[in-house]
């Protein structure tokens, strides 16, 4: 019946394992950057946990398939194409929290006591998905401007606008509190 | 020190905090269960397929599914429910297509937004298609969505609806007449919108009275099979609220919210049952009246949209784990469909509906309207009925006869319009003493208070100009208006484009004040004689608005 199956078309039925010692040292060489980016772009353990996992799941049966030729150059998009998914769901999270702390949250963030380096971070996190997706190809994987562009799969000149205006609104951030101080 | 090596360091600070907490053992061990599960998916998916060539060559009925690696015949079952051929999907990159439910005829309907993730809903015949797309974003709320809605088997035309922030999660109502969504205004507490998909009428959801508005709960909208929605409120409980929702209806308490966790999705399965999908891949059946809950034992990752067909009797679940059919009674396994290439949420779409390309627009059969100033009725009767336009005539002055010349005409000369379309023309006796346009029209504008205001990117009406009307959208509008009007900006007829002895319409051009966005706006209002004279019984608007230095019609 197998056989008869793989002829109709069901190539899929293989033993598992054959290939999982070489992708399991294809996850070791590229989990640590998958992670990185993934955290950047989300600011959230979880969230980015679950993109990196998925994102290496994807992969595997065209990586097996012998299609893909760059597997970091894949995993890179696949990473940023589960994040935007993911990202609704954060907000939802974090909305709940705020619920979930009314105090807390009814006294605001107060910015007292942090310095540059953190309300730079929050700025970062802050920012509009696609401009933290734009500086952290740009400024933490140093991508050039057509290859973040063709990873996020926008045009060069709204990779070249959003960088700006994420450096603008960044640049405002340090500003104000320079300002304060 | 440079802005982008701050942000260079800033960026790497941030990624080192990865570091932390990248456990690579149990980062692995998700991965494999995910290779795992989408391998086994697969695998069936393309099973199924072969028994369907297995069944039809030898004659047997067969199902073939696979466990683990292998792969089995195994006697059918009772035959599968006839499923909804049809679905609406979202793929990545947030295209919004009509789909067959095995993906191999697909037509998009809504432009992809690259890296916007698109949220999508439609009626349930696909007759209308709401999604939502980057919105006009506001100083300290760079995060908006517009709302907007097409009619794939329409004129095709995208129209907004409104712009929040917030997730919105657009739901369709049963009856395909009501739009519900989740708004968050920039951090302010969440709140439930609703907008009619037939006229625009919007509703804020409040639990009770106007002025006690807490935040909307993260448990996401339902609507129930009788048309109301369900709506939880932080700390108030679970509300199902009947819609359209008048001043003096109060909602239903139906009960506490699910619980302190993250439920994502939520669709009803029966009149007092929901299918809840929760944050940590589980899937449960929920009673809304008694709160009873039970778990769905089945696999289906991160769900990203759920869709019940009650023909069926099953779930649509999208998300992580691809795209799985879900018998909430636990009777008939979970059944993987073919999965629309980087399909982020689908929702069945019944009765089916056409996925053929619509017929491709014919060559305008446009003809221009000639200039008919001067002619006798008759003449310009004739050369009108000779273009195939109907023609309506109507007089000014107390008498009409045969002598009477054309004074004016709607639509204007050398406009273009579809033979079959109504021109009018509005006649004057020779010597004549007719006021153009008459003051009777004028005067009655000043009186008239009851016409709507039409936003032109929604055909929504809006009764009651500046009167506050009870929507974002419409207020904005009869704000603008009230504006004009207050700030001494000059708001007066300028044409009378057709009359008759019982009513008129009148074109209106309004300037506005100094530093308004809107610069201008077109007012065409109808007006009918009562015993009382003149008032104005309808009416539309268009904008003219300034954005940079671009000046367009429509706003905003």
């Amino acid at each position: 019946v197998s056989a008869e199956l793989a002829a109709g078309g069901v190539g899929e039925v293989v033993t598992a394992g054959r290939d999982e010692a070489a992708y399991a040292a294809l996850f070791a060489a590229h989990h640590r950057a998958a992670m990185r980016l993934a955290f950047v772009l989300t600011g959230d353990a979880a969230t980015a946990e679950d993109a990196v996992a998925d994102a290496f799941a994807a992969m595997y049966p065209k990586w097996r398939a012998g299609r893909v030729g760059a597997p970091e150059a894949y995993l890179r998009r696949a990473v940023v194409n589960r994040v935007r998914g993911g990202i609704r769901r954060r907000v939802v999270r974090r909305r709940h929290e705020r619920a979930l702390r009314p105090a807390a949250a009814a006294a605001g963030p107060s910015d007292a006591g942090l310095g540059d380096r953190d309300r730079l971070r929050a700025a970062l996190l802050a920012l509009a998905p696609r401009q933290r997706a734009v500086l952290a190809l740009r400024f933490l994987e140093d991508r050039s401007e057509a290859d973040t562009a063709a990873v996020l799969g926008i045009a060069v000149g709204t990779v070249k606008s959003q960088t700006a205006r994420a450096l603008e609104r960044l640049r405002a951030v340090l500003a104000d509190t320079e300002g304060d101080e | 020190m440079p802005i982008e090596t701050r942000v260079r360091e800033a960026l790497g600070a941030l990624a080192d905090e990865a570091e932390g907490i990248d456990d690579a053992p149990r980062l692995w061990d998700r991965t494999r269960h995910r290779i795992t599960a989408r391998r086994r998916r697969r695998i069936a998916a393309a099973a199924a397929g072969a028994a369907v060539v297995v069944a039809a060559a030898a004659s047997i009925a067969a199902v073939v599914v696979a466990e683990d690696d292998r792969v089995v015949l195994q006697h059918p079952g009772p035959p599968p429910a006839a499923l909804p051929p049809e679905i609406l999907a979202v793929v990545d990159g947030g295209v919004v297509a009509l789909s067959s439910a095995d993906g191999s005829v697909r037509r998009e309907v809504a432009p992809a937004e690259p890296g916007f993730p698109t949220e999508a809903a439609a009626t349930a015949d696909g007759a209308v298609v709401v999604y939502t797309r980057p919105g006009e974003p506001l100083a300290g709320c760079p995060d908006r969505r517009d709302l907007v809605r097409v009619t794939p088997h329409g004129d095709g035309d995208v129209r907004r609806l409104l712009t929040a922030s917030g997730d919105l999660r657009p739901m369709v109502s049963p009856d395909g007449r009501w739009v519900a969504y989740a708004m968050d205004e920039c951090d302010a507490p969440a709140e439930v919108g609703i907008t009619s998909l037939v006229d625009g009428r919007n509703y804020r959801v409040q639990p009770t009275g106007p002025r006690h508005l807490p935040g909307v709960d993260s448990v996401p909208l339902a609507w129930a099979p009788d048309g109301r929605l369900l709506v939880s409120f932080a700390g108030a409980g679970q509300f199902l609220v009947s819609v359209p929702l008048g001043d003096e209806q109060e909602p239903a308490h139906v009960g506490a919210a699910p619980e302190q966790a993250f439920a994502e999705r939520a669709v009803f399965v029966s009149d007092h049952e929901v299918a809840l999908a929760w944050s940590a891949e589980r899937l449960s059946v929920q009673d809304v009246g008694t709160g009873e809950r039970r778990d769905l034992d089945v696999e289906v990752g991160r769900v990203s949209s759920l869709s019940w067909d009650a023909g069926s009797g099953r779930l649509l679940v999208a998300g992580s784990g691809g795209l799985v059919v879900v018998d909430p009674s636990g009777e008939e396994p979970p059944r993987p469909i073919a999965v629309v290439d980087g399909l982020t949420s689908a929702a069945w779409l019944r009765p089916p509906v056409t996925v053929a390309e619509p017929p491709a627009p014919s060559e305008s059969r446009e003809v221009v309207v000639p200039d008919l100033a001067g002619l006798t009725i008759d003449a310009a009767a004739a050369a009108l009925e000779d273009l195939g336009f109907a023609v309506e005539a109507a007089a000014i002055g107390t008498t009409a006869s045969p002598d009477d010349t054309v004074v004016w005409q709607e639509p204007p000369a050398g406009t273009r319009r579809l033979p079959g379309d109504r021109v009018r023309v509005y006649t004057c006796g020779p010597g004549a003493d007719c006021v153009v346009p008459p003051p009777d029209y004028v005067d009655g504008l000043a009186a008239a208070t009851d016409w709507h205001v039409v936003d032109p990117a929604t055909d929504a009406r809006f009764p009651g100009l500046g009167h506050g009307s009870p929507d974002e959208l419409g207020g904005a509008i009869a704000e603008r208006v009230a504006r004009l009007d207050f700030s001494g900006a000059s708001v007066v007829v300028s044409q009378v484009v057709g009359a008759s002895a019982g009513d008129a319409e009148l074109w209106v051009r309004g300037r506005a004040a100094p530093g308004d966005p809107l610069v201008g706006l077109d007012l065409r209002l109808r007006a009918a004689r009562g015993p009382d004279g003149w008032s104005v019984t309808g009416g539309e608007v268009r904008y003219l608005c300034a954005r940079g230095e671009d000046v367009t019609l429509a706003c905003p």
